[in-house]
C-alpha cells in the first residue's frame, strides 16, 4: 500500500485543530523493551542508546495524512515497571489501539506478552485493536525469540505482528500506519453495520457484534 | 555500541513487585505535568467536538420539507413532476438527488441525506463510534491526593490556607465570597436563600470543561459568636424598621465586634456544602458553632484517622443554656449504621474538647476519591431523643495520602430528613436519624471484605483467609446483621469446596480471622474461581444474602490482580480489600 509522506510533526502542546480524526494509541510491554525509544523514533525521528526508565506515563502527538484524511495521533507511552501498574492501566480505556511490545533478546519480556494481553482485555474497550511488536530486531546475534514464535503467539491472541527496530528505524512507521489502518477499518465497519436509524446527535448505532464496554462510567 | 546497550541493561535493575510502593514527590510531579498537558489537549478536543455538534444541530434546524412528498431538506416537490426521490439509508426520509449524498460502501452504494451524512462524520471525527457515545473525560486522576499540587504554583505541597484559597475559585459554581473582603462575610448566608436550584454536576458533553466535577462549594466566613439577648433584640429591631440601612449598620457593627475571629478564619477559610437553601433565619445559621478536627489517610493500612479536637460556640440546646455535645461520623454514600463512629459525650458545655481519634478501616484509594465524610454535632439528652446541633462535610479526595490535614469549619444546619447525598449521587441512601430501622442500600455496593490468599507449595494447598468485613449492609430490623461468609472454589469439587465462617452477631463490621485450605495443584489453580459471599444469619428462616464477589482469571480489576499475585507469588500471603456487590445472588443458603 502506497503511503504518503507524513504531513508534519505534531507539537507537544499542539494547537492544531485542522484534522479529521483523532486516535489514541497506547504502547505497553515489559520495562526496557524499547517502548519510549520506539515512540521517539516515530514522533521525533531520534534515538538515544542510553536507557532512562519512564516515570509513569507520557504522550506525544503526531498528525499524519493517510487515505486522504488527516489523522491526529495521541500516542501514550507507559512505564513497564510493576510499581506503575495502577497508574498506567487507568489510561487503557481511553485508547483505541495498543502496541504490545516485547524484546526479541529478552525471553522474559516475550513470556509476559500473555499477561499484558490479559491486562488489555481487563482494562480497555472490547473493540480496541492490538498489534504485537518484537523490538530490537537489529540485534540478530543476541536474538532469543524466533520470529516464528512471535508470529504464532500473535495469531493465537488474534493480533497482527511486526518485528521492528527503533534503533535502526526498521518497521517503525509501518507499525503505526498499520494500526491506523486497522482502526480506520473498524471505524467504517461500525457505521456501515448501523442498520437502525440514527435518531439523534447523542444516540448512535448499536453494534450487535460488539458487547458493551467492560468499564462503563458510573454516574456519581 | 552493542557493549553500551548491554552495559546499560545490566545497570538497570528492575524493581520487584511492590504494588504498594509510594511514589516520590518528584515522580508525582512528572506524572501530574503529563496529566496537565493531556487535559489541555483534551479541552481543545472537546471544543472541536462541540463545534461539530453545533454545526450538525444547525443543519437540522434548516430542514424545509416533510421527507415524504417534499424533499426533507430543500422542500422541493418530489415525484413525477419534480425531482427523482431517493431514500436516506439512515432516517428513511425522501429527498432529492441534489440534497443527497451517495456513498460507496462495499456491499452496495447507499444514499444518505446531508444531515445523516454529517451525523456519520461527526461520529467518526469525535470518536463516538469507538466509545459508543460522545467521549467523556477519559483522563484519570491516578494520584488524587496530589491533585491540589497540580493547580498550585508551588512545587512543594501548599500550605492549607493557600490550598483552600486556590481550590475555591476553581470549584465554585459562581464567584465565591473571598475571605479577605471583610464587609462581605455577614452577607454570605443570603445567597443560600436565593439558590432555588441545585447546580447540575453533569457537564455538557460538548462543553470544553474537562476538570472533574467536584462538589459545589461556597466559601463562607461565619462569625461564630454568642448572641446575647440584647444584641439579638437590637438586630431584630433594626431589621424590622429600616432593612436597607440596618444592613449596612449591622455589617459595620459585626465587623468591629468579630474582627479577631475574622482574622482567625482568614487563616483557615471554612468550606461548607450548600446543597439546600437554608430555610432558617440567617441569625441561627451563624450561631451553630465551629468544629476543629484533623484527618489522616494511612494508605498502607487502608485506614482513615479522624481526630476530633474540639468545638466552639455551640448552640445552646438545654434549658440551662448549655449542651451535652458529641460528634458522629458517617461515610457517604453508604449505610449510615455501618459507617457510624461516635465520640464520647461531654456534659454541660458549649465549647467541648474531645481530643478523640476515630478510625475507619478498609478504605481504598478509590473510596478516598468518591466518598465524603460527614461530621455531625449532636446534643445528648437522657430523657429524650438526641438533638442535632450542626454538621459539616469533607470530600475525602481533598486529602493527601499519609498527610495529616487540619480543619476548623463552621457548622451548617441540614434538614433532618432521609435523603440522598449529593456527593454520592444515587449510590447510597443516607439515613439521618439513628432511630430509623433497617437501612436501605442501593444496588451495587454492599460492603467490603478483606481476603488473604496464599498457595503453599509445601502443603500443595491454597489457603484462603477471611479476615474481616466492613460497612456491610444492614439486613435486620435492628439496623444490624448477623453476618457470616461462605467461600467456594469452583468448578465444584464436591463438599470439600465449600466452607463457612462462624456467625458474628449484631455487627456490620465483623472480624472473622479464619483460614480455609483447598488441596489443589498449582497448575489447576489458574482454572478455578473463588466464590465469596456474605450472608446474614436468621434463626428459623432463610438467611439473607448481603453481597459477594469472585476471585479468578475471569474477574476484573482488583480481584483479578489479587488472583494474579497469588498465582505468581507462591508461599506468600497477600491480603486485599474487595468490594461486595449484590449482583451475585446465586442461591439461598
Amino acid at each position: 500500500m502506497a503511503s504518503a509522506t507524513d504531513n508534519r510533526y505534531g507539537q507537544k502542546e499542539s494547537s492544531d485543530q485542522n484534522f479529521d480524526y483523532m486516535f489514541k494509541i497506547l504502547i505497553i510491554g515489559n520495562s526496557s523493551v524499547g517502548k519510549t525509544s520506539f515512540l521517539f523514533r516515530y514522533a521525533d525521528d531520534s534515538f538515544t542508546p542510553a536507557f532512562v526508565s519512564t516515570v509513569g506515563i507520557d504522550f506525544k502527538v503526531k498528525t499524519i495524512y493517510r487515505n486522504d484524511k488527516r489523522i491526529k495521533l495521541q500516542i501514550w507511552d507507559t512505564a513497564g515497571q510493576e510499581r506503575y501498574r495502577t497508574i498506567t492501566t487507568a489510561y487503557y480505556r481511553g485508547a483505541m489501539g495498543f502496541i504490545l511490545m516485547y524484546d526479541i533478546t529478552n525471553e522474559e519480556s516475550f513470556a509476559a506478552v500473555q499477561d499484558w494481553s490479559t491486562q488489555i482485555k481487563t482494562y480497555s474497550w472490547d473493540n480496541a485493536q492490538v498489534l504485537l511488536v518484537g523490538n530490537k530486531c537489529d540485534m540478530e546475534d543476541e536474538r532469543v525469540v524466533a520470529s516464528e514464535r512471535g508470529r504464532q503467539l500473535s495469531e493465537h491472541l488474534g493480533f497482527e505482528y511486526f518485528e521492528a527496530s527503533a534503533k535502526d528505524n526498521i518497521n517503525v512507521k509501518q507499525t503505526f500506519e498499520r494500526l491506523v489502518d486497522i482502526i480506520c477499518e473498524k471505524m467504517s465497519e461500525s457505521l456501515d453495520a448501523a442498520d437502525p436509524a440514527v435518531t439523534g446527535a447523542k444516540q448512535g448505532p448499536q453494534l450487535t457484534e460488539q458487547p458493551a464496554a467492560p468499564h462503563q462510567d458510573c454516574a456519581c | 555500541m552493542t557493549d553500551a546497550v548491554m552495559g546499560t541493561k545490566g545497570v538497570h535493575v528492575q524493581s520487584g513487585p511492590c504494588l504498594g510502593a509510594e511514589l516520590t514527590d518528584e515522580e508525582k510531579e512528572i506524572i501530574n505535568n503529563v496529566i496537565a498537558r493531556a487535559e489541555k489537549m483534551e479541552a481543545m478536543e472537546q471544543e472541536r467536538i462541540g463545534r461539530l455538534v453545533n454545526r450538525l444541530d444547525n443543519m437540522k434546524k434548516t430542514v424545509c420539507g416533510d421527507g415524504v412528498s417534499r424533499c426533507l431538506l430543500c422542500g422541493e416537490q418530489l415525484g413525477g413532476a419534480g425531482d427523482r426521490a431517493v431514500v436516506c439509508e439512515d432516517c428513511k426520509k425522501n429527498m432529492c438527488t441534489k440534497c443527497g449524498v451517495q456513498t460507496n460502501t462495499r456491499p452496495r452504494s447507499v444514499w444518505l441525506c446531508k444531515i445523516c451524512s454529517e451525523q456519520r462524520e461527526v461520529w467518526k471525527r469525535s470518536g463516538a463510534w469507538f466509545f459508543k457515545g460522545l467521549p467523556k473525560q477519559f483522563l484519570p486522576s491516578p494520584m488524587p491526593i496530589s491533585k491540589p499540587k497540580e493547580r498550585s504554583p508551588h512545587q512543594t505541597p501548599a500550605a492549607p490556607p493557600v490550598t483552600m484559597q486556590t481550590q475555591a475559585p476553581v470549584t465554585a459554581p459562581e464567584p465565591a465570597v473571598n475571605p479577605p473582603i471583610a464587609p462581605k462575610p455577614p452577607v454570605a448566608p443570603k445567597p443560600a436563600h436565593l439558590q432555588t436550584q441545585s447546580f447540575s454536576e453533569d457537564g455538557d458533553p460538548a462543553s470544553p470543561q474537562n476538570t472533574p466535577v467536584m462538589m459545589k462549594k461556597t466559601v463562607n466566613v461565619h462569625a461564630a459568636r454568642p448572641v446575647s439577648s440584647s444584641t439579638a433584640a437590637g438586630l431584630e429591631s433594626d431589621r424590622g424598621v429600616y432593612p436597607p440601612l440596618s444592613s449596612g449598620s449591622a455589617d459595620r457593627e459585626e465587623l468591629k465586634s468579630v474582627s479577631p475571629r475574622v482574622a482567625q478564619h482568614q487563616n483557615a477559610p471554612s468550606v461548607d456544602d450548600d446543597d439546600e437553601a437554608n430555610s432558617y433565619d440567617s441569625d441561627e445559621a451563624t450561631t451553630l458553632g465551629s468544629l476543629e478536627f484533623t484527618l489522616l489517610y494511612d494508605q498502607g493500612n487502608s485506614s482513615l484517622h479522624c481526630n476530633i479536637i474540639k468545638a466552639k460556640g455551640l448552640k445552646p440546646m438545654d434549658s440551662n443554656g448549655l449542651a451535652d455535645p458529641y460528634v458522629k461520623l458517617h461515610l457517604l454514600p453508604g449505610a449510615s449504621k455501618s459507617t457510624k463512629l461516635r465520640t464520647k459525650t461531654l456534659r454541660n458545655t458549649r465549647n467541648p474538647t474531645w481530643n478523640e481519634t476515630l478510625v475507619y478501616h478498609g478504605l481504598t484509594d478509590e473510596d478516598m476519591q468518591r466518598k465524603t465524610l460527614r461530621l455531625s454535632v449532636c446534643d445528648e439528652d437522657k430523657f429524650g431523643h438526641n438533638e442535632f446541633i450542626g454538621e459539616t462535610r469533607v470530600a475525602l479526595k481533598k486529602l493527601k495520602i499519609n498527610q495529616k490535614k487540619n480543619f476548623n469549619i463552621c457548622l451548617e444546619r441540614v434538614v433532618q430528613t432521609k435523603r440522598s447525598s449529593t456527593a454520592g449521587g444515587a449510590r447510597g441512601i443516607t439515613l439521618y436519624e439513628d432511630e430509623t430501622g433497617k437501612d436501605g442500600s442501593e444496588l451495587e455496593e454492599r460492603g467490603r471484605i478483606l481476603i488473604s490468599l496464599m498457595y503453599s507449595t509445601q502443603l500443595g494447598r491454597l489457603i484462603v483467609g477471611v479476615v474481616r468485613c466492613v460497612h456491610l449492609a444492614a439486613m435486620d430490623a435492628n439496623g444490624y446483621s448477623d453476618p457470616f461468609v461462605k467461600i467456594c472454589l469452583k468448578p465444584d469439587m464436591g463438599k470439600k469446596a465449600k466452607n463457612k465462617t462462624q456467625i458474628k452477631k449484631k455487627t456490620l463490621n465483623p472480624e472473622f480471622n479464619e483460614e480455609f485450605s483447598y488441596e489443589i495443584k498449582h497448575a489447576e489453580l489458574a482454572k478455578k474461581t473463588l466464590d465469596i459471599s456474605v450472608w446474614d444469619y436468621d434463626i428459623g428462616k432463610c438467611n439473607d444474602y448481603i453481597g459477594g464477589c469472585q476471585l479468578g482469571i475471569t474477574a476484573k480489576g482488583e480481584r483479578l490482580k489479587h488472583w494474579y499475585e497469588c498465582l505468581k507469588n507462591k508461599d506468600k500471603k497477600i491480603e486485599r480489600w474487595h468490594t461486595l456487590l449484590n449482583e451475585n445472588h446465586v442461591s439461598s443458603d
